[in-house]
């Protein structure tokens, strides 16, 4: 099981007891298609030294396909996430963008009066559970860019990835409608982190266009012309790889480019990798375990010249 | 002892106040408190019959307090305090309780309301029992008045003032006046250029020998009241000497410092030693310390060895001057909202996003590039897109609408097509053409050949990677489409913003900002020029965003309102100030610190404080510190405090 | 084609409608607020990466809305090519969250719509009733078999290569130990919106 798996990783060599710095909410993804994502997010954050204790008998957030089922499920869901880190006594760390909307959503509701509210509080209640007010909700980016800061990034560098060309794509819903970042529509945080690790971090106007997300399921046509657009830019503007920040993404982009190419003549060979694989390469871990070999199109004739 | 005579008049205010307020049971009530010989109520108290009610009774009835149950004192004060008098009460006599703002617009339950407004008149009643008659003083005025910002709006003021024959001091930041019209090109409604109709009045302005003009300063502190501010201004040292100098423009020829020119909006540059534009007024350079590299290092001093009459002044310093003024106003006027903070409008990442003020530039005959409207690279645009509303009437960044972008944006769809074969996309939400002449002018430019108007907010402007166009998405709302424009050339028509140190200048002149920032009105219908602070006016865009034709009326209105006051030669200052007792006062001297207004000193010999009753806004910040209770806020103390409290508590 | 011209040629009876109530319908969203102030400014519509394919934009949805066509809006497909990015939302000068309203039509239409997407989405939620968690193979599964079984062929290739990776599993899913609780919270949800 790879829960246990991560605990172990997460916890500091000899640190015994030391309380974690977050509750780390993976979601389902995490535990399936971006395993890689999982496992480079938790390693290189050790390296970091920020640790992450995986949420105890988490469950999925409902993403944005339950806001559209039943609003209030919608709501309930993640909140009994929220309410068993409330329990835990520390703040969330989030990976993928889905989630982290989704959660933030709720976070949002706690914050007003409506009598919404209650309803879900409501709900809580039947599970034997509470939610007293919103819970600090983190994406891992943020940590890592904010909590670690870029100094340290490049103090415990092993690797520089000098000279590897990266499109830095975020994906709709890490920046928006929140403002952690630092822009909801041209955020750059993880341009520096690629920088602060050695790569060249090429110009990429579609850094937040929408790439369908699980309209990829429903609405498959137009879903690969926006997909197909994101992978031109990426081309023209000379990148070697697509770094994202979400398995939605990442999904989108790399299991369905072969299926693009048929479709528009193209030829694309663009790797797409979570940030996270890159930053934990850069920092030393170890290639394999980094995961780069579950992308459908192989990066690793980019990162041969650095290992 | 029985109490003074008391008669109370309810104002209905049309529906405004009887529509929530049951009048008949409030005048009712009124008639049963104590001292009370008359209650009365009807429709409009403020109106010639309703004071006419007040000053008979006083007359008949030997009234010897009157309270005005109606709106708020802000407006009406006044009119009633002038009913008293002319009647023979000492205006101080009388008190208003507001019904209206306080009572009947607040809420939606008229027994709720009415039972308010009870509360609000006992008090009221209260408290004038207590009134004392106050007597009015006047001071004498300083003839002359201080415009701050030499833009279109303190260039009319100023000249308006002058040629009245009143003295003038306008004290500008930049080394020029003329504000941001000077920067454009031509102006709707009417195509004439800007330079044709303001360069004469900025000449006027520099020979006008009541004018004394202070460019490149800054006020520095104002203290004093209305009729006798005492200000202080910083002459920000020009680094020549003004009389030597002929303006023969060597010195900026030689001098090798190139930095870019705020005047020319990041499009051209300037020298380190420079007059920022060729109509500037004075004309004659300033050296900018910071670039110039004599002041980094010492050394060069090329423009000295040019200059024919021998007028550079290295070591000159700043000038601190210090003047007395009767009326001040302010027109400091507005900045363009920064499109780069909406970076869905590309603006600081494409090179041909520009905004409006770029454009005038452009456009400008004197401007960077003589006027021709090419693109970075030099080439002429095929195509060009103009985007209203950014950063107006978006509750993202400005609420308001700006006024001017619809016009701008027609003028600049026409000036496209006068100048270059270009495609003009005009992207509006609403066209607002609502000025003498505009919607003419409109009705002109659209049937213009290749201007195209779409209904639909400009979204986002995007690059083609591969062709480096311009791509403007947009739904063309009329049909419900989404449009992707392409275009050589956006032109953002940014907002109008206060100006960045707003804030500052208010605290400095003592005046308020609206929530939109923007300085507030006393009244914003009916008094635009004034301000809270009296004496102290506002002109232009410095109180909301306007054209020229507006900023112009408004200079001139402000021009009316200082003469007012210069003229007058002497104020009116109230006498609800604090008072000193000197028997109680124990010199303790806790009082003079928390003064705002700098209004109590101590008199030394004996040995207790002492109000300045000129400085006094009456505001009682001493008498509620004083332990001793030897300071009294007039019309405000505590006897007469603590009654209207009751009245409010009974029942 | 032509007939759907010819409809919105149609004169709009007025009284026809009830735009109050169908506004206080939405209203009841969390999140839905602020309608009556778009300015019909299309802003939504030109950020929207799929508006292109809506036979309504999003801004034409609003104003819909706003005339009571409780029937067409729901029976519109513009809520279905949302995708949550929330570019709309971000840009609306009148801060209207699109992407809540797309989610309330979304939630109303459900009640009766018959579509792939409302397949998709109850889908999904049977899926995490069922186990607490997402279970890609599992929902792309019940999918197929809920729609289309022979989609489930077209599937094929992609499922294999996903199986390869290891980004798909055919063992059956294990349902969280909280998985009871789950159950509960889609009841209580169920009796809480039946009651409303
Ligand atoms: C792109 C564009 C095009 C336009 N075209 C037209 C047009 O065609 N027709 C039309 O009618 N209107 C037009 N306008 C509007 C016009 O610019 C304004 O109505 C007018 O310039 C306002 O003048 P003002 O004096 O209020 O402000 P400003 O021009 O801003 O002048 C204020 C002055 O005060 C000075 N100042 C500021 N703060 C201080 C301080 N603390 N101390 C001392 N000095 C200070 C400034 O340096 C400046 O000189 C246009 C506006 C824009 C943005």
């Amino acid at each position: 099981m790879s829960e246990t798996k991560t605990k172990d990783a997460a916890r500091p060599k000899g640190a015994g007891e030391a309380k974690p710095d977050f509750v780390f909410f993976p979601g389902c993804s995490l535990h399936s298609t971006a395993r890689e994502y999982h496992d480079s997010t938790v390693q290189s954050m050790a390296v970091l030294g920020i640790t992450l204790e995986e949420l105890d008998d988490w469950n999925c957030c409902g993403a944005t396909a339950l806001s559209s089922a039943d609003s209030l499920l919608s709501y309930a869901l993640p909140a009994r996430n929220l309410a068993m880190t409330q329990e835990r006594g520390l703040p969330m760390a989030v990976a993928c963008n889905s989630c982290f909307v989704t959660l933030n959503r709720v976070n949002a509701l706690m914050e007003t009066d409506a009598p919404y509210r209650s309803k879900v509080e409501e709900t809580l209640k039947a599970i034997g559970r509470r939610l007293d007010g919103p819970v600090e909700i983190r994406h891992t980016l943020h940590i890592i860019y904010h909590d670690v800061g870029l100094d340290r990034i490049r103090e415990k560098v092993k690797r520089r990835l000098e000279g590897l060309k990266v499109a830095p794509y975020y994906g709709c819903q890490i920046a928006r409608p929140r403002h952690e970042f630092s822009d909801p529509e041209f955020p750059t945080e993880m341009d520096d982190i690629l920088e602060a690790i050695g790569a060249e971090v090429v110009r990429y106007d579609r850094k937040t266009k929408c790439c369908g997300g699980a309209l990829m399921t429903t609405k498959e046509d137009v879903v690969l012309e926006l997909n197909e657009q994101l992978l031109r830019e990426a081309q023209v503007r000379g990148a070697d790889l697509i770094a994202v920040c979400c398995p939605m993404c990442q999904m989108n982009l790399d299991a369905y480019q072969g299926k693009i190419n048929s479709r528009f003549g193209t030829d694309y060979k663009l790797p797409v990798v979570y940030f996270t694989q890159l930053l934990g390469f850069a920092l030393g871990l170890d290639e394999k375990a980094m995961g780069f070999g579950r992308g459908f199109v192989p990066a690793g004739k980019h990162l041969k010249k650095y290992a | 002892m029985p109490g003074p005579k008391i008669g109370v008049y309810v104002c209905h205010c049309g529906s405004n106040i009887a529509g929530k307020v049951d009048m008949d049971a409030l005048r009712e009530f009124a008639a049963e408190l104590p001292d009370v010989v008359v209650s009365r109520d009807y429709k409009y108290m403020c109106s010639d019959p309703g004071q006419d009610l007040i000053k008979a009774d006083i007359k008949e009835k030997g009234l010897e307090r009157v309270v005005v149950a109606s709106c708020s004192p802000r407006m009406h004060e006044p009119t009633f305090k002038r009913a008293c008098q002319d009647a023979g009460l000492n205006p101080y006599l009388m008190e208003m309780a507001n019904i209206r703002e306080q009572c009947s617009w607040v809420t939606e339950d008229g027994e709720a309301a009415t039972q308010k407004a009870k509360a609000l008149v006992h008090s009221a009643v209260n408290k004038a029992r207590h009134l004392e008659p106050l007597e009015d003083k006047t001071v004498p005025v300083d003839p002359k008045t201080l415009i701050v910002g030499g833009g279109i709006a303190g260039i009319e003021a100023a000249l308006k003032i002058a040629e009245a024959g009143k003295e003038v001091y306008l004290v500008e930041r930049e080394p020029s006046i003329g504000g941001n019209m000077a920067k454009l090109d031509k102006t709707f409604p009417t195509l004439d250029c800007a330079a044709c109709i303001l360069t004469p009045k900025m000449v006027s302005v520099a020979q006008h020998p009541n004018i004394t003009l202070l460019t490149y300063s800054e006020v520095e502190k104002v203290e004093g009241y209305i009729g006798n501010f005492e200000v202080t201004i910083r002459k920000r040292a020009r680094s020549i000497d003004e009389k030597l100098c002929n303006g023969c423009g060597t010195c900026q020829e030689k001098c090798p410092i190139k930095v870019p020119n705020e005047f020319e909006e990041g499009l051209g540059m300037r020298k380190a030693i420079y007059t920022p534009f060729p109509q500037a007024v004075p004309n004659k350079p300033v050296i900018d310390r910071e670039n110039c590299t004599y002041y980094k290092t010492g050394k060069c001093k090329i423009c000295e060895r040019v200059c024919p009459p021998k007028a550079i002044r290295f070591d000159q310093e700043d000038e601190i001057i210090t003047e007395k003024f009767g009326a001040i106003i302010v027109a400091t006027g507005y900045q363009l909202f920064d499109p780069s903070v909406g970076p869905q409008w590309g603006y600081g990442r494409y090179d041909n996003v520009i905004h409006g003020l770029q454009f005038e530039r452009l456009s400008n005959a004197s401007g960077p590039t003589g006027g021709k409207i090419l693109l970075k690279d030099g080439s002429e645009p095929e195509a060009v897109a103009i985007l209203h509303c950014v950063g107006s009437r978006d509750t993202n960044y400005a609420e308001y609408c700006s006024r001017i972008c619809c016009m701008t944006s027609v003028k600049f769809a026409h000036l496209v097509r006068e100048k270059t074969n270009a495609k003009v996309y005009d992207l509006y939400m609403d066209m607002r053409t609502f000025g003498k002449q505009y919607e003419e002018f409109y009705n002109r430019v659209v049937a213009e050949r290749d201007i195209y108007f779409i209904r639909g907010k400009g979204a986002e402007v995007m690059q083609d990677p591969e062709t480096g166009k311009l791509l403007v998405r947009v739904e063309d709302t009329l049909l419900g489409v989404f449009r992707e424009i392409p275009v050589d050339m956006v032109i953002l028509n940014a907002a109008i913003c206060p100006r960045p140190d707003a804030q500052e200048v208010a605290q400095k002149f003592g005046i308020q900002r609206s929530a939109d920032g923007f300085f507030l009105e006393y009244h914003l219908k009916l008094e635009p020029m004034k301000t809270a602070n009296d004496g102290v006016f506002i002109a232009g865009t410095c109180q909301s965003p306007k054209d020229i034709p507006d900023t112009v009326g408004q200079g001139a209105g402000a021009a009316a309102e200082a003469l007012k006051v210069v003229f007058a030669g002497q104020v009116t200052v109230t006498p609800t100030t604090a008072e000193v007792r000197d028997t109680l006062c124990s010199g303790c001297r806790i009082c003079i610190p928390l003064c705002p207004y700098n209004a109590i000193t101590f008199d030394e010999a004996k040995g207790v404080a002492q109000v300045n009753e000129a400085l006094c806004k009456g505001c009682g910040t001493c008498a509620a510190s004083c332990p001793s209770g030897a300071l009294r806020a007039k019309h405000f103390d505590n006897r007469q405090l603590y009654a209207q409290i009751e009245g409010v508590c009974a029942e | 084609m032509e007939q759907a011209e010819a409809k919105t040629l149609e004169v709009i009876r007025q009284d026809a409608f009830d735009p109050a109530k169908f506004l206080e319908e939405l209203d009841a969203f969390p999140g839905v607020d602020k309608i009556k102030n778009c300015m019909q400014c299309g802003v939504c519509t030109a950020s929207c990466p799929l508006s292109h394919e809506m036979k309504e934009t999003p801004r034409k949805i609003i104003e819909m809305i706003r005339a009571g066509m409780r029937d067409e809006v729901l029976a519109s497909d513009t809520m279905w090519y949302c995708a949550s990015c929330y570019a709309c939302t971000v840009r609306c000068p009148q801060g209207i969250s699109m992407a809540e309203v797309m989610y309330a039509l979304r939630t109303i239409a459900l009640r009766t719509a018959r579509n792939l997407s409302a397949a998709f989405y109850k889908t999904f939620s049977d899926t995490v009733r069922r186990y607490g968690r997402m279970h890609e193979s599992d929902l792309m599964i019940r999918f197929a078999l809920r729609t289309n079984p022979l989609s489930l062929l077209k599937m094929g290739p992609l499922g294999l290569r996903m199986l390869a990776k290891g980004k798909m599993s055919l063992s059956v899913p294990t349902p969280i130990r909280g998985a009871k609780e789950i159950g509960k919270l889609y009841e209580k949800v169920a009796e809480l919106e039946g009651g409303a």
